[in-house]
């Protein structure tokens, strides 16, 4: 049997405990400890016995005593227990710790601050915990009792006449053979069926709910019908972003764009439907989203590009002003796909992100216009030429690369000189991917250039590397001449070009490559023999 | 420390399921078959790790569940047949709990198995057990209980108790929507909560009180009893309790759309005319809107606004409101929906229709399995009322009639009846009887050989049941 000063200790605890866990999340060792201690000072207590506390509105007794007293609202636990209907909490031998966690979490929670519609003995009845019982005042839920009589009166009236008994009687007694429904087995499958169902029915219902409220913007038939209807729409876009599941979103987005196009689509509809696919692209929903893929939601590549191609003109600047505010790669990645497909619609919108300040954001600009692919892209990525980072002049010598033609030759040119190797390069593979004699014969003009031979050996094989792709006499005619070429001085960096430009001749598959290899295979020049020997281990 | 606690309940419904097992296999195959003794084996390791750790293990069937070692084990749906096969065995047989007071061996399990199946072709098949299971120590058999008169008594008190409770809050919560108040989802939440529990002690007898419809505010009446005969679907299909709570108030609020059909058109005596049925065909629109308008979106109203939009669509999208494209119908609604036309269909003042006999109706329903309603989910239902649903007039072979007040889901032909004319033919007064009892020599004492339409005759059950 527990003597008064223990349960008082053990209650003493439990507020402590709940005070302590609303400070702490849940994976936080603070909050395991706390549930240890409890736990600790509880096991003790119920290894013999259970224990009964009574509960009155500031009082909390055990044996009759008042072990706890408190006519703090805001602090009393007896209040706390009390007001939501609690008398009576029996803690039976046996409990477990996972059954005090719960109970703890149950009482940690802040019923006033968080919107919740459970009170304490909803979560406790809903939890079950099978060494924890109490009792629960609820007289509240019978404030009727004179309903109860009245309609008892009532259907007790209605029928039950001795007469009519006996008329049903004699029917029976006349009647022939009756039917009765035949109760069908259930199956395996059907139970396997239904299993399946109930899993299912923990998914989110808001996709669902979207659907329905479309059927209903149709069926409303007065603007405050609308209204309520075009609300909660809203409100179930927000929630779905917030939970990323952009496939509602874009359910909306498809159906509005589709509806608003559909002449038959009745004039009230067409309004709010307007109001909806704005709201999509206004700053306040984009803002929402971005806070959402900044906290690291992740979407499907497909679901993204088609959210991204759904969304108006309007949406693009916002796009543009959440790109900066990005924190990883991973989100940048997300606004970057959606931009790709929105900015389809209005280049020019885009391309206003090329003057932020921030050199990620003009950087990411740039591969946008890129993965967009069209012509217009071209003059803006132009004008970002003379950006002062390299990672921007990076970014931008790709772009102009796969977009542009000879017209971008000059800048190439330019890029070709930078004061970064990686830039350089960068710009030779550009010329390379133009493809046209023109920037072949800028590239053949470089390697040709005096200073060709004082690069790295790196740079050089990546340079003449870019020549590979025009398969022609000319080239190779070219690349012979380099290995050929006798210098008179710094024998070692002429032989790096040499073995770049056999590395160049073995990638175009050139008949000639075998014979310079065999020459060099056992040159002195570490890079030009290895080069050799590479070639001839291939051929 | 005891083993079977809350956190151990899948080994306590392992052992019962096991136990079904054999004793399922031991009715199909000869005892010394291989596929019998792998049965035993198992339940013999499952069993004798127990007995280590608690002295003893008590497999007991009380009302409708069943307790291992004083723990009650809810029934877990992927089990569900095997714990029906065994309820209904036990029942068969009398038999109320199965004791293994220490570890068995393979030989004393044969024995107890051999004692089970003979048992059956006795007359007395409690007392035929008792006997075999002499030669053994180890495992022992009790006697199911009843439940005594007065104790019936109280649990109907206590049924009657919730179910008007939970009317006049539904009576409440209407009005105070048609009057733009906010209503209490906490309050709501608790009265669903006592009607579970009603249903999870004496699932038949709440649903018995849905039975009754004489009530002018019908409306109210009908709310809570497609929450009732929901929730004892959700019971049955496993869900937990804190989803049993969300379907018991989606089905409490799928009718808050009625609450702006004029009083005129929704009380109706007559037939409705074509303008009055485009009224009435708007509530579920407007039962979703109302509850959307009352709560914003939130997990449990989003459930409800679902369901009240869609608890008039059919199984094949067909009914109202007319859909513009196709919309998967959410399980509540398929659930509420049969609760729902059942209901609907048994009582006189829905659809101003004659209403249906209970028995005719699921009949009737069982002919739009699959086409208006879910057709898993009404095997479900149909087993959970029986084939003699509550309500129902029935003749009985001894020549007394009677009303069905509380279904058997075990045997569904063997419901609980209240004798309202004796077997003379005279007026009786009510005396309950349960049509799963057996006289002495093994015969059941009453069955039922023909059904009647209660209304047809004005004969209700409200005056034996409340």
């Amino acid at each position: 049997m527990n003597n008064i000063e223990t349960v008082k200790d053990l209650i003493n605890a439990l507020g402590r405990a709940k005070k302590n866990l609303r400070m702490y999340p849940v994976n936080h060792p603070m909050y395991e400890k706390t549930v240890d201690d409890f736990n600790s000072k509880m096991s003790p207590c119920v290894e013999v016995d259970s224990i009964r506390i009574r509960i009155n509105q500031y009082d909390i007794l055990f044996n009759d005593e008042v072990i706890y007293h408190s006519r703090d609202k805001d602090e009393s636990l007896a209040l706390f227990f009390f007001k939501d209907g609690l008398r009576e909490l029996s803690f039976l031998k046996g409990i477990t710790r996972s059954e005090i966690k719960d109970f703890l979490r149950i009482i940690s929670l802040d019923f006033e601050k968080e919107v919740l519609d459970d009170d304490i003995v909803t979560l406790l009845w809903e939890e079950d915990l099978q060494h924890i019982k109490y009792l629960v005042d609820d007289t509240f839920l019978h404030e009727d009792e004179a309903y109860e009589l009245k309609a008892v009166e009532q259907a007790k009236s209605a029928g039950g006449r001795t007469a009519d008994i006996m008329k049903a009687y004699e029917s029976a007694i006349n009647l022939g053979s009756s039917s009765k429904a035949d109760i069908i087995q259930l199956t395996n499958d059907d139970i396997q069926h239904i299993v399946k169902e109930v899993e299912n029915n923990h998914q989110d219902k808001n996709h669902t709910l979207v659907r329905i409220l479309f059927e209903m913007l149709y069926l409303a038939r007065k603007n405050d019908e609308c209204d309520v209807v075009a609300g909660c729409i809203k409100q179930a876009l927000n929630h779905a972003i917030m939970n990323a599941h952009l496939e509602t979103v874009n359910y909306v987005l498809i159906n509005a764009r589709r509806d608003l196009k559909r002449p038959a689509c009745p004039e009230q509809v067409n309004v709010y439907l307007e109001t909806i696919y704005n709201y999509i692209n206004s700053a306040d929903f984009i803002n929402m989203f971005g806070d959402v893929i900044n906290n690291g939601a992740v979407f499907p590549i497909e679901v993204l590009k088609e959210f991204g191609g759904l969304l108006n003109i309007n949406s693009i600047p916002h796009y543009v002003s959440i790109l900066g505010e990005m924190k990883n790669i991973s989100s940048r990645r997300t606004v970057i796909n959606i931009l790709t497909e929105a900015g389809r619609r209005d280049i020019a919108l885009v391309a206003n992100g090329l003057n932020d300040r921030r050199w990620y954001v003009v950087r990411n600009i740039v591969y946008i216009l890129r993965q967009i692919r069209d012509k217009s892209s071209v003059e803006y990525i132009i004008k970002t030429a003379g950006h002062p980072d390299k990672r921007v002049k990076k970014e931008v010598v790709h772009a102009l690369g796969e977009m542009g033609a000879d017209k971008v030759l000059d800048i190439i040119k330019e890029y070709m000189s930078d004061g970064s190797e990686s830039v350089r390069i960068a710009a030779f593979r550009a010329a390379g991917q133009i493809g046209t004699p023109s920037s072949k014969r800028l590239v053949i003009e470089q390697i040709s250039s005096k200073n060709f031979p004082d690069k790295d050996f790196s740079e050089k094989k990546e340079i003449l590397k870019v020549l590979s792709r025009w398969k022609e006499k000319s080239v190779i005619d070219f690349l012979v001449r380099i290995i050929q070429k006798r210098g008179l001085f710094n024998s070692t960096k002429n032989n790096e070009t040499r073995a770049a430009a056999i590395h160049c001749l073995g990638l175009m598959g050139a008949d000639d490559v075998r014979q310079f290899a065999e020459r060099y295979k056992e040159s002195n020049n570490t890079l030009l023999r290895t080069q050799a020997l590479k070639i001839l281990k291939s051929y | 420390m005891a083993i079977f606690d809350t956190e151990h309940s899948t080994l306590a419904k392992d052992v019962i399921n096991q136990l079904s097992i054999v004793l399922r296999n031991g009715h199909l195959h000869n005892i010394e078959n291989d596929a019998v003794l792998e049965t035993i084996i198992k339940l013999r390791d499952i069993i004798n790790p127990c007995l280590k750790t608690e002295g003893f293990l008590k497999i007991e069937l009380l009302g409708e569940f069943f307790y291992v070692n004083d723990m009650r084990i809810r029934h877990p749906l992927e089990y569900l047949l095997n714990f029906d096969y065994i309820t209904e065995e036990f029942r068969r047989r009398d038999i109320g709990s199965v004791i293994f007071l220490s570890p068995v061996e393979i030989k004393d399990m044969k024995i107890f198995l051999n004692a089970f199946i003979n048992s059956a072709q006795s007359n007395m098949p409690y007392d035929a057990m008792v006997e075999s299971l002499g030669e053994i120590y180890n495992i022992k058999i009790d006697r199911l209980k009843k439940v005594k008169e007065d104790e019936e008594l109280d649990r109907r008190k206590i049924a009657k108790k919730t179910y008007f409770s939970a009317v006049s809050f539904a009576k409440g919560v209407m009005k105070s929507i048609k009057g733009g108040e906010k209503i209490s989802i906490k309050k709501a939440k608790r009265i669903v909560e006592s009607m579970v529990d009603a249903l999870l002690s004496e699932e038949q007898l709440l649903v018995g009180m849905t039975s009754i419809k004489d009530y002018d505010d019908y409306t109210y009446h009908h709310s809570i009893n497609v929450s009732i005969l929901s929730i004892a679907v959700g019971q049955r299909i496993g869900l937990n309790r804190r989803h049993i709570t969300a379907l018991g108030i989606a089905a409490l609020f799928h009718d808050i759309g009625k609450t702006e059909i004029p009083k005129e058109v929704l009380n109706k005596p007559s037939k409705l005319n074509e303008e009055e049925w485009e009224v009435m065909r708007r509530h579920p629109f407007w039962g979703a809107m109302s509850i959307l308008k009352l709560k914003g979106l939130d997990e449990i109203s989003v459930q409800n606004a679902i369901v009240a939009f869609q608890h008039h669509i059919n199984y094949d999208l067909s009914g109202y409101p007319k859909l513009r494209e196709p919309v998967e119908l959410s399980f509540y609604s398929r659930i509420i929906t049969i609760a729902d036309r059942y209901d609907a269909m048994t009582a006189s003042r829905v659809y101003k229709t004659m209403p249906m006999s209970p028995d005719r109706t699921l009949g009737f329903m069982m002919e739009k399995s699959g086409i208006e309603l879910d057709p898993v989910l009404l095997k479900f239902f149909v087993n959970m009322v029986g084939s003699y649903p509550a309500g129902t007039l029935v003749l009985l072979d001894t020549g007394e009639m009677g009303l069905v007040y509380e279904g058997n889901h075990i045997m569904p032909d063997r419901p609980k009846v209240m004798i309202i004319v004796n077997a003379s033919g005279s007026k009786g007064d009510g005396f309950s009887t349960d049509l799963a009892e057996k006289d002495p020599t093994g015969g059941f004492k009453r069955t039922v050989t023909k059904t009647l339409d209660p209304k047809e005759f004005k004969i209700s059950l409200a005056e034996y049941l409340l």
